[in-house]
């Protein structure tokens, strides 16, 4: 008998990097690394288990930005280009290593290259309708997240901003899948009180919060984390499962620490010529990741044994089977101390990027849990969108706290002594974005001028994006985000710095930022005159 | 040779119908309530601002995964035989000529774009038609002149409107930035006097608003920091209490102490630190496994990136 459910929730997001001045940005690969290790093998996975007929349901959320990327026509056309590359490289791979210890570890991954690019082809290399046909089959719950990834908290003084990038993601969604997003994965979980507001104008009926959101919540939620609660704004919010999460994220203790699993950070970038590597080498003799790991986790040692796939599927079916049977340990506790409620629902939200780039056998893992899910009935997946459904009151109403799932739970990560700078010009920007919105309210002076406010619009969007910060304070690639912020910070000003005297930017340059920065082509600068 | 062709026609044959029956003899995969596989519905209802729409979609149980079948046989693929999705099959054809052409006009009177779903119209209301190219491939991008794209173009150095803003970061700490507003200096110079004016010194204030706290209590509450003139941020660390609502301000404190607001943020309301009261400890054990809040996300250690 089931005694209550779960949910996986997979975030898909990248922030915009896409380059159309140049082939050689090694940020667009962060793209293409995402589509061939994570939402390829998602898609393979999942269909699998309908060709198969094992019952499944995943929530996914897909970033406006990463949306925007996946239909792209360049980008498309580029990481079509990627992946012959990998295949070329996988070929001769296979020749090099003939007759040594990893020849079969080489022919694992040209086996498995070719597949993904026969499978991008066959879905006519639309990522995006790949996920929503099988939405659409009944397997993935697709939600979506901010405009660009804001972190929100950061910006609930300027209502107009936290209003644009919610109602300008919801309408991608709508716009690619023909119906308003039931959820919203707000960006790094997120939340301050009163954002509800604009979830419920944008029509989305539910959130996703960290454990300590819920927890510090008031009045004190009686059933935790394991059913939702309705905000005083009328939004549904589902908190995170501690234990769930500790189980995959931990770095100690989670399942993609285990010695079976393919080792990440070795790569054959670090051990080839650089004319071996062909096209996957990295611009200018730039060494960079390959996707071609050779090795497993072995343990904490620098010494690394052959990764052995069918030794890492085992230890993914095996581990697939723990998660299911502890899920089911969970919500038959639970039920036991909360009589009378509704059947407990563990919600597990994770970064989708973590299934297949992180932890490379991420997606044969979900495709087992799936299978070890159909073998017991205590525990079943559902969605959130489905436990509405079927228990909509859930716990009654209560106030979540003001929180991230960022380190220390808050807003510290993206305002440090790192970061900190940038937000007196995302919210200058902000400002004068609002005050033109209201002067043009009714009309541009010009098609040109209406052009421009749309394209400063995309760049005070791309400007906010929270990646920035991140990478900001990480210490990583810090360069390319602090390059990418003073792009969009400066290609707004010069947009908008006639417009109020009745000036128009260059109609030349317009269309190359435009063509350049091409993401929301039905925005409207509008949205940011009103809250 | 005639006995071999036609036994590998009839392995064809088979094979097809064997993979068809295969196909729809699939169950879908969606759960009721109680566990069980249900049939998906063949019209679903979506919320939208209240109102409530029937949409038809496709049964996609009935429909065969597109292209399964092709992965195993589509290795080969020559490019003008890969399939194409109906999108681009209904585009115009691309070329560099069109992508240079269409990219630098106006558009306010384009057409959607062509990635919409077709199920859009009745639901989406889009004011504005604006339809950047969508056709674009490397070669064109490779064709277009695209210097002046990334000149630098330096960040203003001031803005001139709320001179003082405040952030929560955590229970304990809020962000402050703000600029000096020149005429705001400039009216407090004539007010103080010259000689006043340059013994004062810059001062932030951070005053507990909270609801609840008489009046009384509230200058005894006030937090003050002297900064230098060089200042343009600070991260108030000290004296910050979870579940309290600060107002921030930026002025000078004259030599005789005597403070003068030059602006005023936003008030800003720390979160919640703890779980409420009357949550035992034991309770919050049982129902949350480990006390919460340490993130648990690898987006939050140092040293990642959102991406690598």
């Amino acid at each position: 008998m089931t005694q209550g459910y779960a949910a996986i929730v997979l975030h898909a997001h990248l922030p915009f990097v896409r380059h159309p001045d140049r082939d050689d940005y090694l940020e667009e690969r962060w793209l293409f690394e995402a589509i061939t290790e994570c939402y390829l093998p998602l898609i393979d996975s999942l269909e699998r288990l309908e060709a198969d007929g094992v019952p499944f349901r995943l929530t996914l959320s897909l970033s406006p930005t990463l949306m925007a990327m996946l239909d792209d026509p360049l980008l498309r056309s580029r990481y079509r280009q990627f992946l012959e590359a990998a295949v070329d490289l996988a070929d001769r791979e296979v020749m090099l290593t003939h007759g040594r210890w990893d020849h079969t570890v080489a022919k694992f991954y040209r086996q498995h290259l070719r597949a993904m690019l026969r499978l991008y082809e066959a879905r006519g290399r639309d990522v995006n309708g790949a996920f929503h046909r099988l939405a659409r089959a009944g397997y993935l719950d697709l939600i979506t997240c901010a405009a660009t990834h804001g972190f929100l908290p950061l910006y609930q003084h300027q209502p107009e901003t936290v209003r644009a990038q919610v109602l300008i993601a919801a309408h991608e969604f709508g716009r690619r899948f023909g119906h308003p997003p039931r959820g919203m994965w707000l960006p790094e979980c997120g939340y301050f009180p009163g954002v509800e507001r604009y979830l419920r104008e944008a029509g989305i009926e539910y959130c996703l919060v960290d454990t300590h959101s819920v927890a510090n919540a008031r009045p004190a939620p009686r059933l935790a984390t394991f059913s939702h609660g309705w905000t005083p704004g009328g939004t549904a919010v589902f908190g995170r499962d501690m234990a769930t999460s500790k189980q995959v994220w931990s770095a100690n203790e989670g399942y993609p620490g285990d010695a079976a699993y393919r080792e990440f950070y070795r790569d054959i970038a670090w051990d080839r010529d650089l004319e071996h590597l062909g096209r996957l080498a990295g611009p200018n003799g730039i060494r960079t990741f390959t996707g071609f790991k050779y090795h497993r986790v072995t343990g904490p040692t620098d010494y690394k044994e052959v990764y052995d796939r069918w030794a890492a599927e085992q230890t993914a079916q095996r581990h697939a089977a723990h998660f299911v049977s502890e899920r089911a340990r969970q919500v038959a506790n639970v039920r036991g101390w909360m009589p009378g409620g509704p059947p407990p629902l563990v919600v597990a939200p994770y970064d989708a990027e973590l299934f297949g780039h992180w932890w490379f056998e991420g997606p044969y893992f979900l495709e087992q849990v799936a299978r070890a899910a159909q073998r017991q009935h205590t525990v079943r997946f559902i969605t959130p969108g489905d436990y509405l459904d079927w228990h909509r009151e859930g716990q009654g109403i209560f106030e979540p706290s003001y929180s991230s799932w960022g380190y220390q739970g808050y807003a510290d990560y993206w305002v440090d002594g790192s970061n900190h700078w940038m937000y007196r010009h995302i919210h200058g920007a902000g400002r004068r974005m609002v005050h033109l919105a209201r002067q043009y309210q009714h009309g541009a002076p010009s098609a040109v001028a209406h052009r421009a406010l749309n394209q400063a619009a995309r760049e005070l969007l791309l400007a906010q994006a929270s990646d920035w910060a991140f990478i900001m304070r990480s210490g990583t690639a810090t360069d390319y985000a602090n390059r990418r912020f003073h792009a969009h910070v400066g290609r707004f000003h010069r947009l908008t710095e006639g417009l109020a005297h009745g000036q128009e930017p260059d109609p030349t340059w317009l269309g190359k930022v435009e063509a350049a920065d091409n993401l929301f082509p039905h925005l409207d600068f509008r949205v940011f005159a009103n809250v | 040779m005639r006995a071999l062709a036609y036994l590998v026609v009839l392995g064809l044959v088979f094979y097809v119908v064997w993979r068809f029956l295969g196909r729809n003899a699939g169950p879908k995969a969606k759960l009721g309530p109680d566990g069980t596989n249900v049939r998906e519905p063949e019209t679903f209802v979506v919320h939208h601002h209240g109102k409530e729409q029937g949409l038809e979609i496709a049964n996609a149980a009935k429909a065969p995964i597109p292209g399964r079948d092709d992965v195993e046989l589509a290795e080969d693929l020559l490019p003008e035989q890969r399939p194409r999705s109906s999108r681009q099959a209904d585009a115009p054809p691309a070329d560099a000529e069109r992508g240079r052409v269409i990219m630098f006009r106006g558009r306010p009177d384009a057409q959607p774009a062509s990635s919409a779903g077709p199920e859009e119209a009745d639901i989406i209301d889009d004011p504005i038609q604006f339809t950047p190219d969508t056709e674009w491939t490397h070669e064109m991008a490779e064709e277009v002149d695209w210097e002046g794209l990334n000149d630098p173009i330096p960040l203003p150095s001031h803005y001139t409107e709320e001179a003082i803003t405040a952030l929560v970061r955590n229970p304990r700490s809020l962000y402050v930035y703000w600029e000096r507003s020149a005429y705001a200096d400039q009216n407090l110079l004539g007010t103080l006097g010259e000689d006043a004016y340059r013994r004062s010194t810059p001062c932030l204030r951070v005053v507990d608003v909270t609801p609840g706290i008489d009046r009384g209590q509230l200058a005894a509450a006030a937090i003050l920091i002297d900064v230098s003139d060089l200042d343009d941020h600070w991260f108030v660390q000290d004296g910050i209490e979870p579940d309290h609502m600060y107002e921030v301000s930026y002025g000078r404190r004259t030599a005789d102490g005597q403070y003068i607001v030059l602006s005023h943020a936003l008030p800003v309301r720390t979160p919640h630190e703890s779980p409420a009261p009357e949550v035992s400890e034991s309770m919050l054990y049982r129902q949350y496994v480990t006390q919460p809040g340490g993130g648990g996300s690898t987006r939050s250690q140092p040293g990642s990136q959102p991406w690598r």
